[in-house]
């Protein structure tokens, strides 16, 4: 069964019992950074599923699939008929917030509640890691993975629609309205990667933590939806040209004039983002950069709020994960 | 050079529970035994001596590093084999034992020359191809034994390595481990509750009471023998006595054996031509001993080794 | 707590029982009968030991077969509380009493005249006297199983039964409890204890019943359990004086299948005990060796438990 100990012996004249006893390693030993890393990469390919049975990475690698069809459309479009993309770089995350929402559920738990469940840690722990080197590398880890999500189609989105360019100020222009894009891919993975990760950290089980982590993301889209129809106003009905009776006009140049409604939104509607993640990123992209193309209601003075709540909520997130590793038992 | 040494060492949790107290021993190189400590105690220590949690008083080193200053290096050099379930099911034991392997700073090459190696070792074959949650308990034990092994440890902490295991897996695992002990060179510690496989196995042995220490001590010096030899006969025990109390030897009668204290070689052939003439089916001459379990005997239950047990009356 | 008793009226006895969950066989036609003394019920993980003690407690009915103690049936019958204790394996107390609470709680629903005086009573006999105020939260898992036997015993059962009694006791309380067991046992109680763990059952059974896959492989004294089998030659370990000496001569005797020189000392295999151990001696004189020790090598449980599941 085990390896039995014969004595190596040799008779000169080439027979040979080779030693295959034990041999103390006597190699290089590296030092915890590169622990860390060698651990971040290997959460980083676990966030896509790779590491363990094929069906670990369904659902990463088919939403990672699926995020990258409005950039294939978009390239598709520009290419054909030329103009402006459908889907401009900064709106691109926004818009597909469900596919994130479903792989960074499953990603996170995928990450921690493994090791939660399967008692792995004092595994970790007894190796020469500090406490805090466990959950930096699985932050980083869910963060790159999250920045890749969001980052890769906007990439692979500019590089199809320059290539179809035809002038330098169009790459350019490509160029410049990328960046914000991407910067916006940066917020997410800063914000989902300690969020996510500290739900998923209470629990083992890891449907209970993806379900807790949809439900949240959820719950707090719906809210903030709501609170946004709730601060909206208009200003009445709209005016109806008259075309028949006493006041009428005639003639060919008397159109009924255009349409024009104006609303406005008030201070529930303009906050209300404040309580929703992804409106968190959104309030501080139109802050930040001045955007007059948002997706949500105009922070306008409370967009500062929004920032700053954003950095907040990602130092108390990190904080807490910190926290919940301190505890851990070895023994 | 000790491997593990303590002087003084002491934990007091905020709660008030005193895990260790004045706790100051040496371990030597080879196979050590840790006994009597469960739970707290023995958490507290595995704790203190990787490294993981501060003592309230006093001082440990382990492989000639200080554990409040050197935590990360003694880590490196030490293998722990935990006590309970800690393997994930999914993933193949060649994976699982690579990976740790560089979890331990082992370069990605040498991690999986190494983690073959201690697979090999522990006797896992073309299993370690397969996913771990398909291992018997045994199988599991020797992976866990692997992960220990792989970054090729100066000590292995071995925390109930038979936990689980049927008699044939718990001396398959026995053997291993002084295997380990004795050929390859590395220091073990092996704590365990039940006193027969420290007997079988350790070459010294620490029990631990209460937090504190009861006895340091080498297991030879523990199990000396005592000064009777024990004889059974299947059939005619009260002839041979007799037999024998006329050629002048003391006889004490035991429930299932004579006892005779152990003296020149011309009382062994007493004995022995005794049995013969009698024509007796002898079964056992043997040394008594003493055994681990001493240490723990209560008062009531405590007969000094040195006196024969009384005869005991059967319901 | 009175120590006489009728032995026939706690006698337990188990005839053709079997017992299946589905396609599984749990206990597989096994016929035993337990007097007074400590037996030991010793097998493998998954050997259906539970399930036995469950049957004889009367949580669990027969699928066939019967199991009756001091004659009735316990399945249905709680008249047969009062006879019997069970100490189960899951930790089935509650955390946050007292031991004094939970014993005294036992007592009660025993229907005890006086609980009070019944728990203190058993308390002290696991000795849990000093910490039978703290909440069995805070104790350790050895002072866990101790809480649950006193609330066993409370009513003074005359057959008692521990499912893996000494799981997680350190070796001090392991002694304890064995000697307590030991003291029930003598006094005429039948205590049947399984366990999964060797050194425990050859430390404190006095007969011990051998439960392989469901099926009852061996009963009784283990050392004529080991006699009993005669197709597997006995081992000895014999020094002596002159090794090779002896071993000339007893390789001459039919009784003896094979001799081996080890380092330390001559190792043989004799198919017929019973010769061997009478030739010994003899051979010995005669080719002027000295015997200094002779150790049945496979006598212990260890091996007889071995042989038993290996077959």
């Amino acid at each position: 069964m085990t390896t039995t100990s014969t004595t190596a012996a040799s008779d000169g004249n080439g027979s040979v019992i080779h030693d295959i006893g034990y041999k103390p390693y006597t190699g290089t030993r590296l030092g915890r950074a590169h622990i860390v890393r060698a651990l971040y990469f290997f959460s980083l390919r676990a966030a896509f599923g790779f590491g363990r049975s094929a069906r670990a990475r369904i659902i990463p690698l088919a939403t990672f699939a699926l995020m990258m069809l409005p950039a294939a459309v978009s390239i598709y479009k520009v290419a054909d008929v030329g103009g402006s993309l459908p889907l401009p770089y900064t709106h691109y995350a926004y818009n597909t917030s469900l596919l994130f929402f479903l792989f960074v559920a499953v990603a996170a738990p995928e990450l921690v509640s493994r090791d939660l469940r399967h008692h792995t840690l004092p595994l970790y722990f007894s190796r020469p890691l500090r406490r805090a080197d466990y959950p930096l590398a699985k932050l980083l880890a869910l963060a790159t993975a999250i920045v890749l999500f969001e980052g890769l189609p906007l990439v692979a989105m500019y590089l199809g629609t320059i290539a179809s360019s035809t002038s330098g100020s169009g790459v350019w222009a490509q160029t410049r309205d990328l960046v914000p894009g991407l910067l916006v891919a940066l917020a997410y993975g800063l914000l989902f990667a300690p969020l996510t990760l500290l739900i998923a950290s209470t629990t083992g089980r890891r449907a209970l933590a993806t379900g807790a982590i949809a439900i949240l993301l959820l719950a707090t889209t719906a809210i903030s939806h709501v609170l946004e129809s709730v601060g909206t106003h208009g200003d009445g009905p709209p005016p109806v040209a008259v075309t028949q009776g006493p006041g009428a006009q005639q003639g060919p140049d008397t159109n009924p004039p255009p349409f024009k409604e104006t609303i406005t939104y008030n201070g529930i509607a303009r906050n209300g983002g404040l309580v929703d993640p992804l409106r968190l990123v959104e309030g501080t992209r139109i802050w930040a950069f001045h955007a007059t193309d948002g997706n949500i209601p105009d922070p306008q003075g409370a967009g500062g709020l929004y920032a700053a709540e954003l950095i907040l909520l990602t130092g108390l997130t990190a904080g807490g994960l910190y926290l919940r590793y301190r505890k851990v038992g070895v023994a | 050079m000790s491997v593990i040494e303590t002087r003084d060492l002491g934990k007091r949790y905020p709660g008030g529970v005193t895990a260790l107290t004045g706790l100051t021993l040496a371990v030597e190189p080879g196979i050590t035994g840790l006994v009597g400590a469960n739970g707290a105690g023995k958490s507290t220590l595995i704790k203190i001596l990787l490294g993981l949690l501060d003592p309230t008083e006093g001082s440990a080193r382990v492989l000639g590093h200080d554990t409040r200053t050197d935590g990360e290096l003694i880590r490196a050099r030490v293998g722990y084999m935990p006590e309970h379930d800690c393997l994930p099911p999914d993933v193949t034991a060649t994976e699982l034992v690579t990976h740790l392997g560089r979890m331990t700073g082992l370069p990605a090459t040498a991690a999986k020359e190494q983690a073959a190696e201690a697979l090999r070792h522990v006797g896992l074959h073309e299993e370690r191809y397969r996913q771990i949650g398909t291992f018997s308990t045994g199988m599991k034990q020797r992976v866990k034994l692997a992960q220990a092994l792989v970054g090729d440890p100066g000590l292995l902490l071995l925390d109930e390595p038979t936990n689980g295991l049927d008699p044939a897996g718990r001396d398959a695992m026995l053997a291993l481990i002084h295997r380990i002990g004795t050929e390859f060179g590395i220091a073990v510690m092996v704590a365990s509750h039940l006193l027969s496989e420290i007997e079988r196995i350790c070459d010294h042995l620490v029990a631990i009471e209460g937090g504190a220490l009861l006895r340091a001590a080498s297991l030879s010096s523990m199990t000396q023998n005592v000064p009777w030899l024990a004889i059974e006969v299947e059939e005619g025990g009260d002839r041979l006595a007799a037999h024998l109390a006329a050629a002048g030897i003391t006889v004490h009668r035991e429930e299932r054996a004579l006892l005779v204290p152990v003296g020149s070689d011309a009382v062994f052939d007493l004995v022995r031509d005794a049995i013969a003439d009698l024509g007796l089916p002898l079964n056992r001459m043997e040394h008594r001993r003493h055994h681990v379990e001493e240490l723990f005997a209560t008062g009531a239950t405590r007969t000094p080794a040195t006196e024969p047990r009384a005869a005991e009356a059967r319901p | 707590m009175s120590t006489d008793v009728t032995a026939a009226a706690s006698t337990v006895q188990l005839t053709n029982t079997t017992r299946w969950y589905g396609n599984v066989v749990a206990v597989n036609d096994i016929t035993m009968t337990l007097g007074p003394g400590v037996t030991g019920l010793l097998g493998p993980n998954g050997a259906g030991k539970s399930t036995l003690l469950h049957m004889i407690s009367g949580f669990l009915e027969p699928s066939r077969g019967t199991v009756t103690i001091g004659g009735t049936a316990p399945w249905r019958n709680p008249g047969i509380f009062r006879t019997v204790g069970l100490v189960p394996e899951r930790d089935s107390v509650y955390a946050f009493l007292t031991a004094r609470e939970f014993v005294v709680a036992s007592a009660k629903l025993h229907r005890l005249p006086d609980p009070k005086a019944a728990a203190e009573r058993a308390l002290e006999m696991v000795e849990l006297i000093d910490a039978a105020d703290r909440t069995i939260d805070t104790y350790s898992k050895g002072m866990r199983q101790r809480a649950k036997v006193a609330a066993a015993l409370v009513h003074d059962p005359q057959v008692l039964l521990l499912d893996e009694p000494f799981n997680g006791m350190d070796p001090r309380q392991r002694l304890h409890m064995m000697d307590l067991l030991r003291g029930l046992g003598r006094a005429g109680r039948v205590i049947l204890f399984s366990s999964h763990i060797l050194e425990e059952v050859e430390r404190l059974a006095d007969t011990v019943q051998v439960v392989v896959a469901g099926r009852l492989a061996a009963s009784g004294d283990y050392r004529t359990i080991r006699r009993l089998m005669t197709n597997r030659p006995h081992v000895f370990v014999v020094r002596t004086t002159n090794d090779r000496a002896l071993a000339q001569a007893l390789i001459g005797s039919p009784a003896v299948q094979g001799v081996t020189l080890t380092g330390a000392g001559l190792e043989v295999h004799a198919g017929d005990h019973g010769t061997f151990t009478r030739q010994l001696a003899r051979a010995s004189r005669d080719a002027g060796v000295g015997l200094r020790e002779v150790i049945p090598a496979d006598e212990s449980l260890e091996s007889v438990f071995a042989y038993l599941v290996g077959a």
